[in-house]
């Protein structure tokens, strides 16, 4: 991954207005933090935790904008060259602190500067960091294009990919933040990242996997972003998506997918999909009557899954699968069923035969 | 434009105001010194003009009363500043002399400068409001009202203490609020709500009504953002109950989210009350649940999508559909019991599909079953679908249950 073959300036910076909407900061706090799927265990983090706190200096700060109590204090301006300072490209080699994104041949404690990117980092307050430390915004697009494009790199699994993007893309916000660069080129990043399909990852994740969060309100992030982003086809088709999703409107959640996303945003939709069928199995199950079995082979249509996935699926939410004639069914109002703790990989979107719509 | 003025007349008028913010201060009188801060009220001009024409005000203050330099040269500055609309300075003069007398009021045994506390909070929002617009005209980072933030969480800590100054607090909470929600950092609230409920040093009715109200409009709101409805609708209905009947814009507020509210727990409010608050907004939306018309629904929400996006309903009306489908299968129904009695409990999923193709709503027999079992789920149906069939069975009694104050 050549970070020089990956950058090119004309990518997708076409001119946007300068929209009052969100500054850098205000905008995107409170919005999802990633942390995706009812599938708790096994998903581990791309790179160990940080061995100690004190080997970035800080002070309590649990937002990511920096706490900007000397308002005399003039905005820093970055002078890193790299994607990651060297400072903190030597020291996490020593800890081996490297993400496997960053390693070269694999080695945990060797990273280049064309692998390494910048960490977020959540105790960093604006009076103790150096010029050095901050990357300007020239080298924070590039950084962005290299993050974006290993998206579309399949050599890692997707939840690893994901992890490492979205942790570095927030160093980039704090980045920016720091400098306080509101000015259109910082946005045009923000919008390059939604335009990528992110905004259906988080919608998403905040859905179906943060449900119990307090942190994470879907509206107040609606409620602050610019009209047109709100207005853009990714976001009417994540908007879609959440309202089919509530409604229990199964059969069109995968139609829509199948017919409007792209394959990048299907990607990122992928972590939930499983999750989307066992609601729809609870739901079908509750309110099924028992003395007609629910063929799987409909399912397996509506749901967009092969029926042998579906079966493991089944099996995995505790129901269970009855034969009669060669075909498959579940019994409604299984008691056994339960929605699983941890939800299966999913394959993608099935369409085992032409669908109507 | 202001008749000439001579340099002795310029000089009294502001040794005048001086004086004033000095005897204030030394006979404890807070009401005054309240009203000599208000520095962004319209009012005369007879003090900026004197600072207009008498450029060495500082060193003025400065020789005159040494002792509270710190306070009242920026204070002068600031009302000279907003006077010429340089907000930026204003503010940033302001600021500064607001640290002063915050520092000042720390020293001060008794609450007597509450008021005046009050104003230099409201005047420091008011002031930060107008120069980040300055700010961001001119192309540059608006980020007076953080800084205004800041200044008041000093505010609060000193506040937040044993004893009489404690009951000023909520006031500046509030103003906290007011700061927090423009800037979109609404998880700020945080920390201050936890201060003032999880109360050692405050008892909630001591309060005054006004600032309760406040108070309870917006951590109503948080939990309206937060989706948490029945906390959502205790807030704002005490808000409502003891708002000034005679604020309606105030009231207005209040109702703006205690209606979504209301109506996600099944709580339908009277047209008249729309109207006389113009609130129409909603008033297809309740058509829309009284009818079962999915239609109106979707068409109401389109219409008004900017405005409730930004106040952040959008997605609490949103999922009202749940409940206007449960309308439209109840009216099915109520139909069919008239035509056949014996067999109206049975709704074929077919009938349904016709009713809503009917509302110019497209969707397959697949979708409305997905629909049934979903609203079966959820308890708004009582009954279940048998799928080869294709038939939708509702129990004999209650099967329409009503949400009763509880959200979907």
């Amino acid at each position: 991954m050549d970070r020089g073959s990956s950058s090119s300036r004309g990518r997708g910076w076409q001119g946007r207005g300068h929209h009052g909407g969100g500054r850098g900061g205000g905008g995107w706090q409170g919005c999802g933090r990633g942390r995706h799927g009812g599938g708790g265990g096994g998903r581990g983090r791309p790179s160990p935790p940080t061995p100690s706190s004190t080997a970035y200096r800080a002070t309590v700060n649990p937002t990511p904008t920096p706490a900007s109590t000397v308002d005399d204090a003039a905005p820093i301006v970055g002078t890193c060259p790299d994607m990651c300072p060297a400072r903190e490209r030597a020291q996490r080699e020593r800890l081996r602190d490297l993400a496997v994104l960053e390693r070269v041949g694999g080695d945990p404690a060797q990273t280049s500067p064309s692998l390494a990117v910048k960490k977020f980092c959540r105790t960093i307050s604006s009076t103790n960091v150096m010029a050095s430390d901050i990357r300007p915004l020239p080298v924070l697009r590039e950084t962005m294009d290299y993050l974006l494009h290993l998206l579309d790199s399949s050599e890692h699994p997707f939840e690893t990919v994901h992890d490492f993007i979205f942790d570095r893309t927030r160093s980039i916000r704090q980045d920016l933040s720091m400098q306080n660069v509101v000015n259109h080129q910082a946005i045009q990043i923000y919008e390059d990242v939604q335009k990528r399909g992110r905004i259906l990852f988080l919608l998403c994740a905040s859905t179906f996997g943060l449900q119990d969060t307090q942190n994470d309100s879907l509206s107040l992030w609606y409620s602050q972003l610019a009209s047109q982003v709100r207005q853009s086809k990714e976001m009417i088709l994540a908007r879609n998506l959440l309202r089919c999703y509530h409604l229990g409107n199964f059969k069109r959640f995968f139609c829509l997918i199948a017919a409007e996303a792209t394959d990048l945003q299907l990607r990122l939709v992928e972590p939930f999909l499983n999750e989307v069928r066992a609601r729809a199995l609870m739901y079908f199950n509750h309110s099924g009557y028992k003395l007609q079995h629910h063929p799987l082979e409909h399912l397996s249509e509506i749901l967009m899954i092969e029926e042998s996935e579906l079966e493991t699926l089944c099996r995995t939410c505790g129901l269970e699968i009855r034969t009669s004639e060669g075909t498959k069914a579940f019994v409604p109002k299984q008691t056994s069923f339960s929605l699983p703790a941890s939800m299966p990989r999913s394959n993608g979107i099935y369409i085992s035969r032409e669908v109507g719509r | 434009m202001a008749a000439y003025l001579s340099m002795g007349e310029a000089h009294r008028r502001i040794g005048d105001y001086l004086s004033r913010v000095v005897d204030a201060i030394s006979s404890s009188d807070g009401a005054a010194l309240a009203s000599l801060f208000a520095v962004s009220a319209p009012g005369s001009t007879l003090l900026s003009d004197a600072l207009a024409a008498f450029p060495d005000f500082p060193r003025l203050a400065g020789d005159r009363f040494p002792h509270l330099a710190d306070l009242l040269v920026p204070l002068l500055r600031a009302i000279h500043s907003h006077s010429l609309q340089r907000f930026a300075d204003a503010y940033s003069s302001f600021e500064k002399a607001a640290n002063a007398f915050l520092q000042e009021f720390r020293n001060w045994e008794t609450p007597w400068a509450m008021e005046a506390m009050h104003t230099v909070a409201l005047e420091i929002r008011l002031l930060a409001e107008k120069a980040d617009r300055e700010l961001a005209m001119t192309g540059k980072n608006p980020d007076k009202l953080q800084a205004a933030g800041s200044f008041l969480m000093k505010v609060f800590g000193a506040l937040a203490v044993k004893g009489p100054k404690r009951i000023g607090a909520l006031y500046v909470t509030c103003q906290l609020f007011k700061i927090y929600f423009r800037l979109g950092t609404v998880n700020l609230c945080r920390s201050v709500i936890r201060s003032i409920e999880t109360a050692r040093n405050f008892d909630f009715e001591d309060f005054p009504v006004k600032d309760k109200v406040t108070y309870m409009y917006y951590t109503g709101r948080l939990e309206v953002f937060n989706e948490n409805f029945l906390v959502a609708d205790q807030k704002l209905t005490y808000a409502l109950m003891h708002c000034n009947p005679q604020s309606e814009s105030n009231l207005r507020r209040i109702l703006k989210f205690l209606i979504p509210v209301k109506l996600s727990i099944g709580v339908l409010p009277k047209r008249t009350l729309l109207e006389r608050y113009n609130l129409l907004e909603y008033a297809d939306v309740m058509t829309s649940l009284k009818r079962g018309d999915l239609r109106l629904l979707r068409q109401a929400l389109d219409r008004h999508e900017d405005q409730f996006l930004k106040s952040g309903v959008y997605l609490v009306l949103e999922k009202l559909e749940l409940q206007v489908y449960q309308r439209l299968v109840k009216k099915i129904h109520i139909i069919q019991r008239q035509k056949e009695p014996a067999k109206a409990h049975q709704i074929k999923l077919g009938v349904v599909v016709k009713a809503l193709k009917w509302l110019e709503i497209d969707m397959d027999v697949d979708e409305v079953e997905c629909i049934m079992a979903c609203l079966i789920y959820k308890n708004l149906i009582k009954g279940y679908f048998a799928h080869k069939s294709k038939v939708l069975v509702l129990s004999k009694q209650d099967p329409f249950p009503k949400l009763n104050g509880k959200p979907v």
